[in-house]
C-alpha cells in the first residue's frame, strides 16, 4: 500500500528574462532555500534530492552532478528527471513516488532553466526533434504554427473570436501583475493586446511564452512526517501521465481521436469520483504554451463544455476572483523557465490551496486543485492536489 | 576584503561543436534507401490491425506487435493538411547559424494513401500565389536530381497544385 | 548484405555562461590584480576555491572572503599521452589538482614548465599568470614546481 505524500515547503525565484548575476548553480540554490524556509526546515532534515532541467536550453550536460553544490544532493540519495516540457511535473510526481514508496519521509525536489545562457534562447531545443525525421522543418511546423493552428480551429469551431484570446491574455496579464515572481508583468491594455503583431494569424506574439530563467522547488513529505512538522500541508491525491503517438502527431489532431489531455482528464476524474468538475475542482494552474492553448486546453480538461470556453472567458469566470480560476499566477505566456514552468504549476496550485498566494489568492475556497504539464511531442501530466487527506 | 561586486557581470561564452551519427535502422533504412534511388515514399503494415506505419516503424502504436515486413507505396504526393508563413528562420542545429530556408512556408502533409491520424510530416512550400492556399488542397514534392542522400531533404520542398 | 543507412549530422549551439556577482568578483580580481580569492563558510571551517555563494554542506549564504596565496600543493595528477580532437594541448601534457595554501578544496589545472618525468605527489607548485588577464580561469595558464 502506498504512502500518502505532501507537499510542505514551496520557494521560486524572481523570474527574469536575464540572471547574470548568479550561476545556473546559485540560480537553483535560491528557490532551493526557499523551499526549506518555507517547511521550516535544513538541508540536513532532507533525506533525498530531485532535480530537473532540460539540458539543452544551457548545453551544460550532467547537471545533477554539479548542481549538488545548489540542490544541497551532497551526499544524498536522488537523480535527475528530464522528460522536456513536463520537467517540472515529473519531478514533482516523481517526489511524491519516492515518498510514497515509502522508502523516503522527505524528498526536496528543484527544477530550473537560465535561458539566459543560450546566446539564441530556445534555439538548441532543435536537438530534439527525431533526426531522420523531423528535425530539419521544425522551423516549419514547430510550436509557434502549431498555436496559431489552434487558434483558427478553435474560432472555427466555436464560434469564438480573436478578441477572446485577447481577454484570455489579458487576465493572464492582470493575474501577473498580482504575482511578485511572475516574470511579464505589463499592464496590458485591450488595446495594447490587439496591436501585437501577429507571429502566424490568429497568434499574436504577446501571446506566446517568454524565455525565461528561473528556478522552482518543492519539499515533500510522508503522512507521518508532514502532519508533524506542516500547518498547511497540501496532499498530492491523485496524478497521471498521457503519451501521445508522436508520428501521428506533428501537431495535428484527426477527428475521433482524443488528445492525451482529454485522455488524461478522463482518467484522473473517473479515478477520482470527479463528476462535475468545475465543482469538485476549485482551480487550475495549467501549462498554456500559448493564449489560443488555454483556450482549447481548457476545454480538453473539461474546465468547460466543448466550445463553451470563451464564454467563460467572457464573463470573467476564469479571473482570480471569478468562479473557476485558470492561472491566477499568470501562467505560462507570463513566465516560462521550461524546464521548470511545469513545476511552478504544482507550486502555485499548492499556494492557493493553503491559502498563501498572497495578491492573486484566489476568492474561492480551494480545497482540491489541478496543476498540469505540457511535453513538446505531446503528452499530458495532471497532478490532483487536496486540502485534506482524505 | 568588502568589495563592491561590479555591475557588468561577466559571461564566459562556450560553443559546443558534436558530430552525431544516426543509424536508420533496417524499417527507416528501407524508407531512406527508396527516396535515394525511386524518389519513392514507402510505409509498412502492422500485421494485427492493418494500418499503415508511416513512418514505417517496427512496432504498430495501436497493437503493440511488430510490424510486418509487407510495403506499400504511399505519396509522394498528398494533401495539405496545414501551412503557415514563415517568419524569422530559426537556426540550423548542423551550422549554429540561421537556416537558409528553400521556400517562405511551411507544411504539414497528408500522404496519399495514409490516413488521418496514422502519419503526417512537416515540409517546405514554395508559393507562388497565397491567396490560392487553403488546407486540403494537393500538394506535390519537387525532389532533389543530384546527390540524394535519402533523407527527407531529397525532396526540396512541395508545390500546391491548383485547380 | 543489406546497406545500413547511417546519417552524420553536426550540432553546433553558441552559449554563454554567467559567472554571477561571485563569480564576477572573482575574475576581475583574478583579471585585473592577479589576485586569487576564495570563500570561507564559517559554520563548516573550510575555505572553498573556487569561490561561490553557497556552502554546499550546510547550505549557507557566504561572503566571506579570503585572498588565498598562488602558491600550493599537488594532491595528485595525470598525463595525457593520446591525442582527440578536443583536447586544450598537444601531447604530452600533465594534469594536476592543486591545493592553494589557505584553501580546502582543490581545482583541476595544467601543470607547466616541468617534465613529466618529475611529477610528484605533494609537490609544491605556483601559479603562472597570463600576462593580460581575460577574465577566465586560463587568467591563471598552469601551475610551475617551486
Ligand atoms: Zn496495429
Ligand atoms: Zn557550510
Amino acid at each position: 500500500m502506498a504512502k500518502r505524500a505532501a507537499i510542505v515547503g514551496v520557494g521560486q525565484t524572481y523570474h527574469k528574462s536575464r540572471r547574470p548575476d548568479v550561476t545556473q548553480v546559485e540560480l537553483i540554490n535560491e528557490a532551493v532555500k526557499a523551499a526549506l524556509d518555507d517547511a521550516q526546515l535544513t538541508i540536513k532534515d532532507i533525506e533525498c534530492v530531485l532535480f530537473g532541467n532540460m539540458e539543452e536550453c544551457e548545453g551544460s550536460f550532467l547537471t545533477d552532478c554539479w548542481a549538488t553544490l545548489g540542490t544541497g544532493a551532497y551526499m544524498k540519495e536522488g537523480c535527475k528527471i528530464y522528460t522536456g516540457g513536463t520537467t517540472g511535473t515529473t519531478a514533482a510526481i516523481a517526489a511524491a513516488q519516492h515518498v510514497a514508496s515509502g522508502l523516503f519521509d522527505t524528498v526536496l525536489v528543484a527544477a530550473y532553466e537560465k535561458q539566459d545562457e543560450s546566446v539564441y534562447g530556445m534555439e538548441p531545443l532543435g536537438l530534439v526533434p527525431d533526426p531522420l525525421w523531423r528535425r530539419r522543418f521544425r522551423s516549419g511546423a514547430g510550436a509557434a504554427s502549431w498555436f496559431a493552428r489552434v487558434g483558427t480551429t478553435y474560432m472555427a469551431e466555436t464560434g469564438a473570436t480573436e478578441e477572446h484570446a485577447a481577454m484570455v491574455r489579458l487576465k493572464a496579464d492582470r493575474c501577473a501583475c498580482r504575482n511578485p515572481h511572475a516574470h511579464l508583468r505589463l499592464n496590458l491594455t485591450m488595446e495594447a493586446v490587439l496591436k501585437s503583431p501577429f507571429l502566424l494569424y490568429p497568434l499574436r506574439l504577446l501571446y506566446l511564452c517568454p524565455t525565461t530563467s528561473g528556478a522552482c522547488a518543492l519539499v515533500v513529505a510522508s503522512e507521518e512526517r508532514a502532519k508533524r512538522m506542516a500547518q498547511k500541508p497540501v496532499w498530492f491525491k491523485d496524478w497521471v501521465i498521457v503519451h501521445y503517438e508522436i508520428e501521428g502527431f506533428e501537431g495535428f489532431f484527426p477527428e475521433g481521436r482524443i488528445t492525451s489531455h482529454e485522455q488524461a482528464a478522463n482518467i484522473l476524474y473517473s479515478r477520482n469520483g470527479i463528476t462535475n468538475v468545475r465543482r469538485d475542482i476549485q482551480m487550475a494552474e495549467i501549462y498554456e504554451p500559448a493564449t489560443w492553448a488555454e483556450l482549447q486546453f481548457s476545454e480538453w480538461f473539461h474546465f468547460a463544455e466543448k466550445g463553451g470556453m470563451w464564454r467563460m472567458v467572457e464573463r470573467g469566470a476564469t479571473d482570480i476572483e471569478g468562479e473557476f480560476p485558470i492561472n491566477p499566477s499568470g501562467g505560462v505566456t507570463c513566465t516560462n523557465p521550461i524546464g521548470c514552468t511545469a513545476m511552478i504549476r504544482v507550486a502555485e496550485a499548492a499556494l492557493q490551496i493553503r491559502g498563501d498566494a498572497g495578491e492573486h489568492q484566489v476568492t474561492r475556497d480551494v480545497k482540491t486543485a489541478v496543476a498540469t504539464g505540457f511535453g513538446g511531442s505531446f503528452w499530458t501530466e495532471m497532478v490532483l492536489l487536496t486540502k485534506s487527506l482524505d | 576584503m568588502n568589495q563592491k561586486v561590479p555591475d557588468q557581470y561577466i559571461k564566459i561564452p562556450h560553443t559546443v561543436r558534436l558530430l552525431y551519427r544516426y543509424a536508420a535502422g533496417p524499417y527507416m533504412a528501407r524508407f531512406c534507401k527508396e527516396l535515394r534511388e525511386n524518389k519513392r515514399l514507402v510505409a509498412n503494415r502492422c500485421p494485427r490491425c492493418r494500418r499503415i506505419l508511416f513512418p514505417p516503424r517496427i512496432s504498430c502504436p495501436d497493437c503493440m506487435v511488430r510490424a510486418a515486413d509487407e510495403w506499400v507505396e504511399v505519396g509522394p504526393g498528398g494533401t495539405l493538411l496545414f501551412f503557415a508563413e514563415l517568419g524569422r528562420p530559426g537556426i540550423d542545429t548542423r551550422t549554429g547559424e540561421v537556416q537558409e530556408l528553400p521556400a517562405s512556408y511551411a507544411c504539414l502533409i497528408q500522404p496519399d494513401g495514409v490516413l488521418i491520424g496514422q502519419g503526417c510530416f512537416s515540409h517546405w512550400l514554395k508559393v507562388e500565389n497565397p491567396e490560392k492556399l487553403r488546407e486540403g488542397m494537393r500538394v506535390e514534392p519537387v525532389f532533389k536530381e543530384e546527390r540524394r542522400l535519402g533523407t527527407l531533404e531529397d525532396i526540396l520542398y512541395y508545390v500546391p497544385v491548383e485547380e | 548484405m543489406e546497406e545500413k543507412m547511417v546519417f552524420d549530422e553536426p550540432y553546433v549551439a553558441h552559449y554563454q555562461y554567467s559567472v554571477g556577482a561571485v563569480g564576477t568578483k572573482f575574475f576581475t580580481e583574478l583579471r585585473d590584480n592577479k589576485k586569487i580569492l576564495g570563500m570561507r563558510c564559517p559554520a563548516c571551517h573550510l575555505v572553498y576555491f573556487p569561490p561561490r555563494a553557497t556552502c554546499h554542506r550546510c547550505l549557507a549564504k557566504l561572503d566571506e572572503w579570503v585572498e588565498l596565496s598562488d602558491e600550493g600543493t599537488l594532491i595528485t595528477y595525470t598525463v595525457v599521452h593520446y591525442s582527440e580532437p578536443v583536447q586544450p594541448q598537444e601531447p604530452p601534457f600533465a594534469y594536476g589538482l592543486i591545493r592553494l595554501d589557505g584553501a580546502d578544496t582543490c581545482i583541476c589545472h595544467f601543470l607547466g614548465e616541468v617534465d613529466p618525468e618529475s611529477i610528484n605527489i605533494g609537490m609544491r607548485v605556483k601559479a603562472v599568470f597570463r600576462e593580460k588577464g581575460e577574465g577566465n580561469m586560463l587568467d591563471i595558464r598552469y601551475f610551475k614546481p617551486l
